[in-house]
């Protein structure tokens, strides 16, 4: 069942008399329950495909549907609500509240969407608990490793029960070590709880155990691979 | 501002205080207070027509002035200053207790209020009260400090509550004709402070001495001189009442 | 919402730190200016009230219009009797003012020659008070000078004055034993003041009552007691509080006051801009942090909310600081002179016209919390308007990619 779909999707930046075409067209269809990867060189619009699929940017052309419903025209306060009922994010760095535990970061979609607090912080707890976080919870961010940073993060995207999550190079700033086990952390979470992945990387290393890459160059889709199911299971 | 101010004090002690004499005692009276009494008799009197050249010295600074000068003898006097040329023209007018004031570059009369009048005795090596004989009859008590055949000395101290500074006046009466020569004023520590000698007595028809030279000297460190002499004067006149108003003041009086 | 902005503010110990600081230095600074330019001032009233004329005067209509001892007061038993009746005067005394002419031996000074009643002078005046060589009147035939007259006129306790006027009767003069000596510290005073007994002025001047009545008052109440006094006087005769016995002076003054006005507006101003940017300031640090909340899915009305509640907690923070520690130094600088000698060796020469004593308390008023307040609010506006509206124009994904 397609949960995501991506039509023609046309990103034109201007600045200036400049015109970069991050993306020329773009098609993508995400079912529920999918791990999908999306990697491509520094500047192939990676980055620009989830942000509009997040609804933190409009496309020039084409559509984004989630549900069978038109997202890609949302006014800013409907796409703000959009986000935080049904979608969850992962950053490539900076993700994190400074000011906020691990804890309070990890409970702070649920706060934003007004749960009360001590179902909040069960549910946060369960979250991080999920990630290897137990007795981390009152550290603040710069008390955190960047591999357990953003472990706090995929906590926070998780924690509300997303339709999707979307984690734009969340192993960007990890080694390759840490950013594998983050990746295999997620499938674990896609597998065991069921929730839906999209993320973008460019490190074709962390791919080996995804069962779908959408390769984009220069704005376009130029590969689009489904591994058998369970044929990347380790 | 200063010279004017000294003029201006000058001028209302001389006129007021110097005026002519019309009669001659010529019995001594033998106690103090008698002795003052003809003293003061003799310095008031006549009116007079006078021109007076007077010499102010301060210091270095010497000016001289000279003064055209009506009086009736009592307590109304106009002057006018005739030089240096720069003073010309400011007239002084006395009636009574009123002092007004002539200015020609101003072409306005001025009366002075009592802080103003009090303004034109600073400094000045002479006032008002120092020669006015009814103060000194009223606030002193006189007693006779020494006698010779040619002099009496009369030391005048002052009653309680006397409208005046000092802690003592002595006064030379030279005999028999009871002329005042010298008067020397001292301040309350015993310190002369002050002399006015009075000169060139002159007679005229019949009158007791008058004198024509008033030295006032300053005694203190740096104290100033003071020296009046009477140039021409007609004594025993009697000038009419409208050489005493504001008229006469502004464009003279003629008769 | 404001446990959200509690939470960054307190999380966030440094930067609101430096907003408190901020907030609390520019209302300490808003408080400082007014407390010491109305202590200034009324430093300067209660001198003239205390020093140079008096708390409250009451004299004829035609003596306020010209000072003249042919206006003088005529009815003073009745003057009196009202002035003593009110609950809030706690002494009246008798003053017969005469121009006169001083005379030492060796010097002469124009000078007004304030008749006085000996025993209940020093109840409306400091003037006794700051006989400091020799002692207050005690009878006729006795006079007390300012020291720097006395030094002028050259004259010793025990010694004669003669004592000139020019009375309603015609001239008049006295002599008078010099007994004492005031040495306020007060130029104006100590240069001008020369107090008798009331019935050696009476002698001089001609007149058999006085020139004005003195009304002691305390400090504050003068204009509202003259106000009261006035329903009972008598037609020609008035109270006259400070302000009015000052005349021109008073206006002077409380036109300085109003030219104090812009000056303080000006320095609101700054207050205001320096708080506005210290807040700009934390936001465009935080721009980051703003747009991951709005990523994640926070509303800008909602982050637009936050942050002016965080700006606005911790202004009233910085303003609840600095009202207290304000208060707190002026209360300080109330009860100890500190202004005075400050302001008079920074600019004695400077004042030397006014009856100021080297005395200067702040002055304590509650409106002060009002101009600090007025200037945060101003500050809490331009807040609201900048930063809120920075917030307003992030794009998240923009937002997110800002350079550290
Ligand atoms: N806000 C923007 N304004 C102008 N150009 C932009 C903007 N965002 C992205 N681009 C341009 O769009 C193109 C695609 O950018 P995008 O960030 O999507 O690439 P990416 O695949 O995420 O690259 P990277 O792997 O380096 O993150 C690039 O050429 C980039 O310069
Ligand atoms: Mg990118």
């Amino acid at each position: 069942m397609t949960l995501f779909s991506v039509r023609n999707v046309r990103k034109t930046y201007r600045v200036g008399t400049v015109e970069t075409h991050a993306l020329r067209g773009v098609n993508l269809e995400v079912s529920r329950g999918e791990f999908t990867a999306i990697a491509g060189p520094s500047g192939s619009g990676k980055s620009t495909l989830l942000h509009l699929m997040g609804v933190l940017d409009r496309p020039s052309d084409g559509a984004v549907v989630l549900a069978g419903e038109r997202i890609d025209r949302l006014p800013r306060a409907a796409a703000a609500r959009l986000r935080l009922a049904r979608l969850g994010f992962v950053f490539q760095a900076y993700n994190l509240i400074p000011v906020m535990t691990a804890l309070e970061n990890a409970a702070f979609v649920l706060e934003l969407q007004g749960v009360p607090r001590r179902e909040r912080e069960a549910r946060a707890r369960e979250a991080l608990g999920l990630l290897g976080m137990d007795g981390l919870e009152g550290r603040m961010p710069n008390q955190l490793s960047g591999g357990q940073q953003q472990r706090v993060a995929v906590a926070r995207a998780i924690a509300s029960g997303p339709d999707i999550v979307l984690a734009d190079e969340p192993t960007a700033n990890l080694d390759s070590a840490t950013g594998q086990a983050l990746i295999d952390l997620m499938r674990r979470l896609n597998e065991e709880q069921g929730v839906t992945f999209v993320f973008s990387t460019h490190d074709p290393r962390l791919l080996s155990h995804v069962r779908r890459t959408v390769r984009l160059e220069d704005g376009r889709v130029v590969d689009d691979e489904h591994a058998d199911a369970g044929q990347g299971d380790a | 501002m200063r010279r004017p101010k000294r003029l201006t004090a000058m001028v209302v002690c001389l006129l007021l205080a110097a005026s002519g004499t019309p009669s001659l005692s010529q019995d001594v009276p033998a106690d103090a207070e008698a002795v003052l009494d003809a003293v003061v008799e003799n310095l008031r009197g006549g009116g007079q027509r006078a021109t007076i050249e007077m010499r102010v010295e301060d210091g270095e600074d010497v000016e001289t002035y000279r003064l055209a000068i009506i009086s009736d003898g009592t307590d109304r006097a106009l002057t006018r200053v005739l030089e240096p040329a720069r003073e010309a023209g400011q007239a002084f007018l006395v009636n009574g207790n009123d002092l007004f004031i002539y200015a020609p570059r101003l072409g306005r009369t001025l009366r002075l209020p009592p802080s103003g009048r009090s303004d034109s005795f600073l400094g000045s090596d002479l006032s008002y009260n120092d020669l006015a004989g009814d103060d000194v009859a009223r606030d002193f008590t006189a007693s006779i400090a020494a006698r010779d055949e040619a002099t009496i000395t009369l030391s005048l101290t002052p009653n309680e509550n006397a409208a005046t500074p000092y802690g003592e006046v002595r006064m030379n009466v030279r005999l028999p004709d009871l002329a005042p020569l010298r008067l020397t004023y001292f301040d309350q520590r015993n310190q002369a402070v002050k002399r006015i000698e009075l000169s060139s007595f002159e007679l005229h028809d019949g009158s007791g001495p008058v004198p024509t030279r008033f030295d006032v000297v300053d005694l203190r460190p740096d104290g100033g001189r003071t020296v009046a002499r009477w140039l021409d004067a007609e004594f025993g006149v009697t000038p009419p009442d409208r050489c005493f108003t504001l008229e006469a003041l502004e464009r003279g009086c003629e008769w | 919402m404001v446990k959200l902005a509690w939470r960054s503010l307190f999380r966030q110990r440094r930067r609101t730190a430096l907003l408190i600081a901020v907030v609390a230095y520019a209302t300490l600074a808003i408080l400082f200016f007014w407390g010491f330019v109305d202590g200034f001032l009324n430093s300067i009233y209660q001198g003239q009230g205390r020093l140079v004329a008096a708390p409250v005067a009451i004299h004829t209509e035609a003596y306020q219009a010209d000072p003249d001892l042919s206006h003088a007061l005529t009815e003073l038993a009745a003057a009196r009797e009202v002035a003593a009746a009110h609950p809030a005067v706690s002494a009246v005394s008798a003053r017969l003012d005469v121009p006169v002419l001083l005379r030492s031996p060796y010097a002469s000074r124009g000078a007004n020659l304030r008749g006085v009643e000996p025993s209940t002078e020093p109840a409306v005046s400091d003037v006794p008070g700051a006989v400091k060589e020799g002692r207050f009147l005690a009878a006729q035939g006795e006079v007390v000078l300012g020291i720097a007259l006395a030094r002028d006129l050259d004259v010793r306790l025990g010694e004669r004055l003669a004592v000139d006027a020019n009375g309603l009767d015609g001239p008049a003069a006295t002599g008078l034993t010099v007994v004492g000596f005031v040495d306020s510290g007060v130029e104006q005073v100590d240069e001008t003041v020369v107090l008798a007994h009331i019935d050696d002025a009476r002698t001089l001047s001609g007149v058999t009552t006085a020139t004005s009545l003195a009304v002691g008052v305390p400090f504050g109440r003068e204009e509202a007691v003259a106000r009261a006094l006035n329903q009972d006087l008598s037609a020609g005769v008035a109270a006259f509080g400070i302000m009015d016995q000052m005349g021109d002076l008073a206006q002077g003054l409380a036109a300085e006051r109003l030219q104090m006005l812009p000056l303080g507006l000006l320095f609101s101003l700054f207050a205001a801009v320096a708080v506005t940017s210290s807040l700009v300031v934390s936001v465009m640090e935080r721009t980051r942090e703003f747009g991951v909340m709005l990523a994640l899915g926070m509303s800008h009305r909602r982050l637009g909310l936050m942050v002016t509640t965080e700006a606005v907690l911790g202004s009233l923070l910085g303003l609840g600081v600095g009202l207290v520690l304000g208060y707190a130094l002026l209360v300080w600088l109330a009860q100890v002179n500190v202004l005075g000698p400050a302001i008079m060796a920074a600019y004695g020469d400077f004042l030397s016209g006014l009856a100021l004593t080297n005395d200067v308390r702040a002055d304590v008023r509650l409106e002060y919390a009002m101009y600090a307040g007025f200037t945060v609010v101003l500050a809490a506006v331009f807040a609201v308007i900048t930063p809120a509206r920075r917030v307003a124009r992030l794009v998240p994904s923009e937002a997110m990619r800002a350079p550290d």
